[in-house]
């Protein structure tokens, strides 16, 4: 459940997620009908008076289907009709007039869980941004297309995309559908940094390799000091959202209890009626005599509970600290993880993503037992190399795997284009010793899972939305090429080759 | 980097190999290694190949080894170890002379430290012969140097003199402030061009030209400069070579790519296709100074993605690279006689899930991958 | 005699003491003055001849209701008919053919006299305020998308200066907006025009230099009075040098002085004006010579327009700013054109990069203070082309001139008609089908 809190037009209006989601279809069809000519996905949201625009069923067969990481089918096919995976197999017969599509493997669609695809440079950029931001507010269905391209062409066709890198928090992120620009899942995060400057800081600052990369303004170096007050202040924020929440269960059972007060009080009142007329008729006549105004009898029940005062920020930090919305802080450095695995400790239900994580090795003990995932933006764009115990460089993924830490792979980076390399990121990485497997997974069923889309996307299963790759070999090889990529049950063309 | 290859080494394989040495074999520096395959690096591939080293060189490459010296079996692939055309690692600014525009006869082997650190990290990514040049903003900064990282060795001095004909070599604060006066400061140096100097030694094709070069425009007047002076070498940049293709063909001149930048557009990727197409040699740059030892690799995989053959982006690593160079007397290939540099990779040598495994340069083991062994399987 | 280029790099700023104990590692530039080195190639370069033979179609008919020839007559119901990229008949009262190109109306090419397309601050060198030597021909990209736009609004013919940063900035190109992908084939051979600058901006970037001079821009000028210096000083030494072995900045000027190579000087407000003509008169009186003088961006021009007649310049007048203002806070009257046509004053007409208002916008606004139609047309097509020496291939439609033509849906420069077709050399280069 994921509905408690919203803003207070809430109420009035369908919920904002379906509010935005029938925004999203719309500009969605636009688009896809401006790359497709028309023969195009609609999506199932799409506003009544929208004519849905019927795609052309997909038969896609492969001589190796990953159906999950570890999960593989031989010689099988995947039936897509109306944007939907309706059938998964290896004895399947292609319906007349479905389009077929074959290629050598067959797997979801590559998801790039730290992106900024979709967002323009100053919202990526921006920093004053707050908890109640939500980035799909700056979404632009019609943004740097040559950027979804060359994403499209890369097999990333969805994205855990968030604004503010360079923001201490920086509000909701959403999992996008990058090709068409559709919202999948628009309150999929919430997000954080630690040392705000860190997209653009110098590795050397701390003894290392960077994060995210791309952009430098700003305050170029803050202070240790400094970075662990954002982190008071983030949790103060968390506390705040705790308090927001109790506060609000206190006034909904209050609540609760004062109309069921009320229910009895005015049984009560109803079975005495007779009496309580003549009682009150008895006051007034006695109030006239005395010329006297009627003293109308007080119940306690009259007074009902004080809802708290609506914050947009605290409603959306409790949301955070119940685990509705995992929040994923960027944060590099020993200090700022082992700090922040301590003071958010006492939040039990909240669903902590460490990004970037740089040294997060030190505290792999307490990141597995916490169940904290890590998104490891292993970028080979880091000068020097690793340096020192605490940065294993492009090993970071294997050695948190190894620990039994919950990796994914992303790109974190200002430039969009950056998620294009995800799956060569991926490859490194089994390069320098992750599994083949998990870093599959790390780039598809993985965040797909930390960001509550898993019963959508990720895997190959029916009833999934068919976000798809066919490619000529196997997904994590340098000499494998996207031949599809499909994006909603829609071929992406210029991917397409 | 010096990487005590001579303590790694004798862990890991001279002793076995020297253990079994027979007399026959001629010297007590030979040792054999057998691989699921062994890439020559002209294209041609042996299927359990056997590589014999003696003496830091390779003796032979084939299906099996002389009579007595026993074979070590490796798991994985063999393949050249890569060239990477531009890198100042660890130079820390001293190949650029920021007090000049023009230090044409400047030995950037001396910014070469044979010592630092940074180097182990280009050698576990396979490179084991790299190029350093004179920073992108000099015109003429001097004379590339082809060193190897891992022995400390310097392989050539002066093996081209280093242009910066882009935009980089201009700014607003330093003469020249234009591409004008940048050709006609170029151009009176080749035209004046004093018997012995850099200039002549170019002119007379003794010594190639790297001529940095990124838009199209930059690349067409690059080319046209080298053409008026009958200039032989390689354009470093060029991302959009492959639109001027023909161009580059008929000029003779080789290409080098840049590595990409996150967020940078792929267009080299295009470009690697057209180029190999067309047989116009191209090769990487490394560049790890600024992006990392994995950077390389990493852009040639992108070209591979996007429809670059596995054996043309090997070639572009290895023997494209030492032609360019005029060193495939001895680098660049597998073949007898040449400098044992080689890389053991865990699958296919461009593959970037394959690890190198283990790294020879000049016959010594100078690299070896702590997970050379085994995958993790915890999941 | 030393350049200052070269001396400048022998300055001692430049020289740290390290570097002189170590100087046998660098080359010094020898005291030759820079020589552009392509010049003589690519500047007089004339259309490359395509050796293979999928050249471009440049034979086709085109048909109007209308042709404006920019000759004065106006034909109904024209066929023009293109070969081998040259004009090679005009018909009127003819029909179309099958395979004609339609349109309401032609007209030539337009030809931008003063086209900023060049590389910003990489056109212009300046580590030295009088550079003529410096060429164009590096300062442009062939590969600019800006070209594209330009030959879009119906400009096919455009001469471009460097960036007015230096007092004497260099020789100016004149190239063809579409075609080959190099100078070689896009270059028109004209007049030779040097090009440089008066007023604010050739003085903007310098300073004086108070304690130790620290860069190449501690020094003159910093002012208008310092920017007329440097003018005078270029020309005075250049009348006082040897004829011969001078070098080719000095020849350069001199071929200035002897009207050879015209001087192309920008100068919007009044006093600049002024300036530009005292210095030609200035030369006339010393007896130095006769200098060839168009003045560029002459917002002003109306302000004095007998000064303008007296002088015998030519006048390149900027686009018409949306305030009034231009560069130097000059002040451009709506009547300027109309003003400089009833004096009798050669003018032209540009359009900036065509990024707002495009050449034939602004013919319109021409109009607007009181041009005819034909007299606009004048100052963007064969106007132009006299003032760039090139109006025996380009400027008009008459049999023998380059086949650069313009496809208008309506009536030329009116805000409601656009270019739905343009021809360069014969080749199509914007399709109107």
């Amino acid at each position: 459940m994921r509905t408690s809190y919203q803003r207070p037009q809430a109420a009035i209006a369908p919920t904002f997620r379906g509010a935005a989601s029938a925004l999203a279809a719309t500009a969605a069809l636009a688009m896809a009908a401006l790359h497709l000519g028309g023969n195009a996905q609609a999506g199932q949201e799409a506003g009544s008076d929208a004519e849905p625009v019927r795609s052309q069923a997909l038969f896609l067969t492969a001589k190796r289907l990953i159906v999950s990481p570890g999960n593989v089918l031989e010689n099988a096919s995947v039936l897509v009709e109306d944007g939907k995976i309706t059938a998964v197999g290896t004895d399947l017969k292609a319906p007349e007039g479905a389009q077929a599509i074959q290629g050598e493997v067959i797997c979801a669609a590559f998801m790039d869980p730290w992106s900024t695809a979709g967002f323009d440079t100053g919202s990526v950029n921006s920093r004053d941004l707050n908890a109640a931001t939500m980035a799909t507010d700056a979404l632009d269905p019609y943004g740097e297309k040559a950027v979804l391209e060359e994403l499209a062409a890369s097999g990333v066709l969805l994205t855990r995309s968030q604004v503010g890198l360079a923001s201490d928090i920086s509000g909701f992120g959403a999992v996008l559908r990058t090709p068409s620009a559709e919202v999948v899942l628009e309150d999929a995060s919430m997000s954080a940094a630690i040392g705000a400057e860190s997209p653009g800081f110098s590795p050397d600052q701390f003894g290392g390799r960077g994060g995210p990369q791309g952009f430098s303004f700003g305050p170029q170096s803050i202070d240790p000091i400094d970075r662990i007050g954002q982190i008071d202040k983030l949790v103060s924020e968390l506390a705040a959202g705790q308090k927001y929440a109790e506060d609000m269960a206190e006034y909904e059972k209050e609540l609760a209890e004062w109309k069921a007060a009320i229910a009895d009080k005015e049984k009560e009142l109803e079975d005495d009626f007779k009496k309580a007329k003549k009682a009150r008729e008895k006051a007034v006549k006695d109030a006239e005599e005395d010329g006297e105004e009627v003293k109308e009898k007080k119940y306690k029940e009259d007074r009902r509970p004080r809802e708290p005062r609506y914050d947009a920020e605290k409603a959306a930090f409790a949301r955070v600290v119940q685990g509705e919305v995992p929040m994923v802080v960027h944060a590099e450095r020993a200090l700022e993880i082992r700090d922040l695995l301590r003071s958010t400790e006492p939040f039990k239900r909240l669903r902590l993503v460490i990004a970037g994580g740089t040294s997060a090795l030190a505290c792999k003990k307490e990141l597995r037992e916490r169940g904290v995932t890590v998104i490891v933006a292993p970028s080979p764009a880091n000068p020097g190399g690793p340096v020192g115990e605490l940065d294993p460089g492009l090993s970071l993924a294997a050695e948190l795997d190894a620990a039994g830490v919950n990796v994914l792979i992303g790109t974190g980076n200002a430039s969009a284009l950056a998620s294009r390399d995800l799956p060569l990121l991926a490859a490194l990485a089994v390069g320098h010793g992750l599994d083949r497997d998990t870093a599959l997974r790390a780039i598809t069923s993985g965040p797909a899972a930390t960001f509550d889309v898993a019963d959508q996307v990720g895997t190959v299963k029916r009833g999934h939305a068919a976000d798809l790759l066919v490619l000529s070999g196997d997904p994590l090889s340098s000499s494998s090429r996207v031949l599809a990529a499909i994006s909603g049950g829609a071929v992406v063309p210029q991917a397409t080759k | 980097m010096l990487i005590l290859p001579i303590l790694v080494s004798a862990l890991a394989f001279s002793a076995p190999a020297t253990a079994a040495v027979s007399p026959a074999a001629g010297s007590a520096d030979s040792f054999a290694l057998q691989a699921s395959r062994v890439h020559v690096g002209d294209g041609r591939v042996i299927e359990n190949g056997v590589i014999v080293v003696t003496d830091g060189a390779i003796r032979s490459v084939g299906a099996s080894a002389p009579e007595g010296l026993s074979v070590r079996k490796v798991d994985g692939e063999i393949a050249p170890g890569f060239i990477a055309m531009r890198d100042a690692t660890g130079a820390d600014s001293e190949n650029n002379e920021t007090t000049r525009k023009f230090t044409p006869t400047a030995d950037v082997a001396r910014a070469f430290d044979p010592h630092h650190p940074a180097w182990a990290h280009l050698v576990s990514e396979g490179i084991t012969t790299v190029v350093m040049t004179p920073a992108s903003d000099r015109i003429a900064g001097g004379l590339d140097a082809i060193v190897s990282p891992a022995t400390g060795e310097i392989v050539k001095r002066g093996v081209a003199l280093h242009l910066g004909m882009s935009s980089r070599s201009i700014s607003n604060f330093v003469e020249p402030t234009s591409y004008a006066g940048l050709y006609a400061h170029l151009d009176r140096h080749f035209a004046d061009a004093a018997d012995g100097s850099p200039f002549a030694q170019a002119r007379s094709g003794a010594t190639r030209v790297m001529m940095e070069a990124l838009s199209k425009n930059e690349v067409a007047r690059a080319v046209a400069f080298a053409k008026q002076y009958g200039l032989t070498g390689a354009i470093i940049g060029a991302p959009e070579a492959g639109d001027q293709v023909d161009l580059l063909k008929s000029s003779g001149l080789g290409v080098v790519f840049e590595p990409l930048d996150a967020g940078d557009r792929a267009d080299v990727a295009e470009s690697a296709k057209a180029l190999r197409a067309a047989g116009v040699p191209f090769a990487f740059a490394s560049d790890a100074g600024t992006h990392g030892p994995a950077a390389m690799r990493m852009t040639a995989a992108t070209c591979m993605r996007r429809g670059l053959d596995a054996q043309g982006a090997l070639a572009a690593m290895t023997k494209t690279a030492a032609d360019m160079l005029g060193v495939s007397a001895s680098h660049g290939t597998l073949e007898v006689g040449k400098v044992a540099d080689f890389v053991v990779w865990s699958g296919a040598p461009t593959d970037l899930t394959s690890r190198a495994t283990h790294v020879f340069a000049g016959g010594k083991l100078v690299h070896e991958s702590e997970r050379s062994s085994s995958h993790h399987t915890h999941r | 005699m030393i350049s200052i280029l070269t001396t400048l790099l022998l300055a001692p700023a430049l020289q740290g003491p390290a570097l002189l104990a170590s100087s046998a590692l660098f080359e010094h530039p020898s005291e030759a003055p820079l020589q552009a080195p392509l010049q003589a190639t690519t500047r007089k370069g004339s259309q490359a001849a395509k050796a293979d033979g999928d050249a471009p179609k440049n034979s086709w008919s085109v048909f109007a209701d209308k042709v404006y020839t920019s000759t004065g007559s106006t034909l109904e119901n024209a066929l023009v008919v293109i070969t081998d990229g040259k004009i090679s008949a005009i018909t009127p009262g003819a029909s179309a053919n099958d395979d004609s190109l339609k349109a309401t109306t032609l007209t030539a090419g337009l030809i931008d006299a003063s086209a900023p397309i060049h590389l910003g601050f990489e056109s212009v060198e300046q580590s030295s305020e009088v550079t003529p030597s410096i060429s164009m021909e590096y300062g442009v990209d062939p590969f600019d998308p800006r070209w594209e736009r330009l030959v879009r609004s119906g400009v096919t013919t455009a001469f471009v200066p460097p960036l007015n940063r230096n007092v004497v900035g260099g020789l100016g190109i004149l190239l063809k907006t579409a075609g080959p992908e190099t100078l070689e084939g896009r270059a028109l051979e004209g007049a030779e025009i040097l090009c440089g600058a008066i007023g604010g901006l050739p003085s903007s970037g310098n300073r004086p230099a108070s304690g130790t001079p620290n860069t190449f821009y501690n020094r003159r000028p910093t002012t208008r009075m310092g920017v007329e210096w440097e003018w005078r000083k270029a020309l005075f030494d250049a009348a006082q040098a040897p004829a011969e072995g001078a070098g080719k900045d000095v020849d350069i000027l001199q071929d200035v002085l002897a009207g050879k190579i015209a001087a192309f000087i920008q100068a919007y407000p009044t006093q600049d004006i002024r300036t530009a003509v005292f210095l030609k008169e200035e030369m006339q009186r010393e007896g130095f010579g006769e200098i060839r003088l168009v003045i560029d961006g002459a917002a002003e021009a109306w302000r004095e327009p007998d000064l303008l007649v007296r002088s015998g310049a030519a006048v390149v007048l900027p686009p018409m700013p949306g305030q009034g203002r231009t560069v130097d806070q000059a002040f451009m009257a709506a009547n300027t054109a109309k003003v400089l046509q009833d004096a009798g004053v050669p003018f032209a007409l540009s359009a900036n990069d065509a990024r707002t208002e495009p050449l034939g916008i602004q013919a319109g606004f021409a109009m607007r203070g009181g041009l005819t139609r034909e007299q606009a047309l004048r100052a963007v097509t064969i106007t132009p082309a006299q003032i760039l020496g090139v109006d025996s291939r380009v400027g008009t439609l008459e049999v023998g001139k380059d086949a650069d033509i313009v496809l208008w849906n309506g009536e030329p420069f009116e805000v409601t008609t656009r270019a739905i077709g343009v021809l360069v050399d014969g080749v199509l280069v914007v399709d109107p089908r």
